[in-house]
């Protein structure tokens, strides 16, 4: 089998989890597509220096760069991808509204925690979308974006504290009317 | 404020600096055992820190709902792209 032959069954099928970190990092589908291919593309240039340990955790370290050098001036916008998404996406473990007391809550929670999430600084949002959103484990986290767990943990308690105190001022307000 | 809640507050500020760590489970940030056992304790205890056990909990389902499927086409993009890369295409 040829060297390439090798590198493109040891790459794809890690497709999927590179899609979604990138749209972790990215913010939204579009961007993260892009970021996966320049990450494939500079994978593939590099792979005389790959040892053939981890592909992931190699694929994780250049997509992390790339993400760092290319997407950092872009401010991840996740309002526009729920836009984009909303009305067709299979939510994981979501249930409809039951009550029209829910109803209306529903209507302002997921807009407000769209908008808490978007507020928080890029290493506390990148945290907090990786664990709770996409539902990586802090090692898995740590890994990606290449930071001790102890910090995964700091950063991530912080950023649900901050999301926290912003859903309780909606669920006020809308409650006051 | 009570003398109580006033005694209470050092560790109502533990409890909350571990709580996510307490609700995660997660396998590579485990608590001990005693750990564990004060935090159910204070939890059990003490009302503030039980309703922000409960917020947290809340927060984080409400998060975890806005996980969506990664796209099939984008993948089959890549994927084809991939195949143009090794190919020298």
């Amino acid at each position: 089998m040829s060297r390439e032959e090798d590198f493109r069954l040891l790459v794809e099928p890690e497709i999927p989890v590179l899609l979604r970190v990138a749209r972790s990092l990215a913010g939204n589908s579009r961007d993260a597509e892009d970021l996966v291919q320049e990450t494939l593309i500079n994978a593939f240039q590099g792979i005389d220096n790959f040892d053939g340990k981890y592909p992931r955790a190699w694929l994780f370290t250049i997509l992390r760069n790339n993400s760092h050098n290319v997407w950092r001036k872009k401010k991840p916008d996740y309002v526009e991808d729920w836009n984009l998404t909303q009305g067709s996406r299979p939510a994981f473990n979501a249930e409809p509204p039951r009550t029209p007391e829910e109803e209306v809550l529903s209507g302002v929670i997921e807009p407000t925690l769209l908008n808490a999430v978007n507020a928080l600084p890029e290493e506390f949002r990148s945290t907090l979308i990786l664990v709770d959103v996409e539902g990586f484990s802090y090692a898995e986290c740590a890994q990606i974006l290449g930071v001790p767990i102890g910090t995964i943990m700091s950063r991530r308690s912080r950023a649900v504290a901050k999301v926290r105190k912003s859903l309780l001022k909606a669920r006020e307000e809308a409650v006051r009317g | 404020m009570k003398i109580s809640e006033v005694m209470s507050m050092p560790e109502c500020h533990w409890v909350k600096s571990h709580l996510t760590q307490y609700l995660d489970r997660d396998p590579s940030a485990p608590l001990t055992d005693a750990e564990l056992r004060r935090l159910e304790v204070h939890i059990a205890l003490c009302d503030k820190c039980a309703a922000v056990s409960e917020d947290y909990r809340e927060t984080s389902k409400a998060l975890s709902q806005l996980r969506t499927h990664v796209d099939q086409e984008s993948i089959n993009r890549l994927s084809d792209s991939l195949k143009r890369l090794t190919s020298g295409e």
